[in-house]
């Protein structure tokens, strides 16, 4: 039937992520990466070229999760423009994208780290809206707390920044 | 070395803190120096919402209810900190006139106190006024209120390209007073919505227009579009778009509206080297029936959260602007903008239409 030659025709490629771990694609999965989009338009990769791409910044762990979500929303409409002046909501993760999201602080900043170098809008903004829902409502030694942050600050620096904008505080 | 939450890029920071309100991205600042630095992201900063609900405090009152109050501190705090950051402010239609004329006396005081200095990157300035309607006469903006947007208005920045001041529904006097306000930003306009400015449908002044002359795009309710408007719009070197605004005021005015007259000459004037629009803004009224005919509208835009276009509706345009008609934009409350080419044998694109309805 067309629909299976169609499937058929869907070309792949192969991903190399920074500790060589070589995963093969859909080309069309791969392409929600704005950076892959571009490497490929920019060499113009022929399609049955089998060289992988390199991924230099990304490890095997991270990039079968990068793939897993885009995989799971290739099907998504292209983001819609943002409107600036409303306030953004960070209660609209769906559902799949929160059990996605259920790893540590660790693998999440590297998730965002990968996200931001791929250039995955999609991706990026759930990714940061998660971390923005663990620091809310939160004193700054519970931020701390929560992503196993350092304080660089002297105790006097730290007085100033609190003193600086105080007035965010009014309830 | 890797790197952690403490040496997060700026930008991935920027991005986690535009979730934020106020206090949480304070609390985050105080936490190492990365995300102090993040905390001052001109982005986050940029466009300022009055909404009637940011910069108030709830308050009950035994009389009267549920109240907000205005936190006038913190919103002068807001706008010494980063009011020369702010590229756009939005004043969205609230009933709590108080609270209203406090941000607008705030804003207009800042414009005082700092003068020339005062938001030197505000590129966009839009208010929206909550007008009443109780079934006979609408009751727009006027005295005090009108006074301290006047005042504000003259202040605006000559970096401001965009300005829109709607549903004022002014008499003739007051809404010539406002259309001289922003004289001194004839040179810098570009994009100029005064839907429903006046009260008087036909009579506002519009010479203070004939001097904008950067002016790209201008919208004005149907109820507007006048001879002495086209005249004013034909005179304008940059003009491109003319966009007329139905919403639910229109219905009130039908009958006139039906009066409008134009001479032809003159709608072949204003349409030779620009495009004219309209806009239906309408949620529960068929709309779209009693507009006048001669009209040339080119594209029809629908901004509608509740109801959808139907078959019949497109029929309707196509009967009546057949002759100038090539395109159809339809938004949904989710945002989606689907296209529509109305050539003269019949819709392209009905099947995209089609999906959008389920």
């Amino acid at each position: 039937s067309q629909l299976s030659n169609q499937r058929a025709a869907m070309p792949n490629i192969k991903l190399q992520s920074s500790d060589n771990e070589i995963f093969e694609v859909e080309l069309e999965i791969a392409k929600q990466s704005n950076t892959i989009k571009t490497m490929l338009e920019d060499l113009s990769v022929s399609d049955d070229s089998d060289d992988p791409v390199p991924l230099p910044n990304v490890n095997a762990a991270i990039l079968k999760k990068v793939i897993a979500w885009c995989t799971h929303h290739k099907d998504d409409p292209p983001p819609v423009e943002e409107d600036e002046y409303k306030e953004r909501r960070t209660d609209d993760i769906p559902t799949w994208d929160l059990e996605f999201m259920k790893v540590d602080q660790g693998t999440l900043f590297e998730i965002i780290l990968a996200s931001n170098y791929l250039d995955i809008k999609g991706l990026l903004d759930v990714a940061c809206k998660t971390v923005a829902n663990m620091i809310k409502g939160k004193s700054p030694e519970e931020i701390r707390k929560t992503f196993n942050i350092k304080c660089d600050f002297t105790a006097e620096e730290l007085e100033q920044v609190r003193k600086e904008n105080e007035w965010c505080e009014e309830k | 070395m890797k790197i952690k939450w403490e040496s997060a890029p700026i930008t991935i920071l920027e991005n986690v803190f535009k979730y934020l309100g106020f206090r949480d991205r304070y609390h985050a600042s105080q936490v190492c120096f990365q995300w102090y630095d993040a905390f001052y992201c001109p982005s986050l900063w940029s466009y300022l919402t009055i909404d009637g609900k940011v910069f108030t405090k709830k308050r009950k009152d035994m009389f009267m209810g549920p109240q907000k109050d205005v936190k006038h501190m913190f919103f002068e705090s807001y706008l010494h900190c980063f009011g020369s950051k702010i590229r756009g402010i939005r004043f969205e239609p609230f009933d709590n006139y108080f609270n209203l004329y406090e941000f607008l006396f705030m804003i207009s005081k800042y414009f005082d106190d700092f003068g020339t200095e005062a938001m030197p990157l505000l590129r966009s300035f839009e208010y929206a006024f909550f007008c009443i309607f109780d079934g006979n006469v609408t009751f727009g903006s006027g005295g005090r209120m009108l006074e301290v947007l006047v005042k504000t208005v003259r202040k605006l920045p000559s970096s401001v390209r965009r300005l829109e001041l709607s549903n004022l529904f002014l008499s003739y006097y007051d809404s010539s007073m406002l259309l001289n306000s922003f004289c001194h930003l004839k040179h810098s306009l570009v994009v100029l919505n005064i839907s429903n400015v006046t009260k008087d449908i036909r009579t506002a002044s519009y010479t203070a227009l004939l001097e904008m002359v950067n002016l790209e795009r201008v919208s004005v309710s149907l109820l507007n579009i006048s001879e002495p408007l086209i005249r004013a719009l034909c005179c304008l070197p940059a003009l491109r778009e003319v966009c007329a605004i139905e919403d639910e005021f229109t219905q009130i005015f039908t009958l006139e509206l039906m009066e409008t007259q134009c001479p032809n000459e003159l709608w072949a004037a204003l349409t030779l080297t620009r495009c004219l629009t309209l806009e239906i803004h309408q949620d529960f009224s068929q709309p779209m029936l009693l507009l006048p005919k001669q009209c040339p509208f080119k594209r029809v835009t629908y901004r509608s959260k509740l109801r959808r276009l139907t078959i019949e509706d497109l029929m309707d345009l196509q009967k009546i602007f057949h002759a100038t008609l090539r395109e159809v934009y339809v938004e949904t409350s989710y945002k989606t903008f689907c296209e529509l080419y109305l050539p003269l044998q019949g819709f392209v694109s009905v099947p995209l239409l089609l999906q959008l309805e389920k």
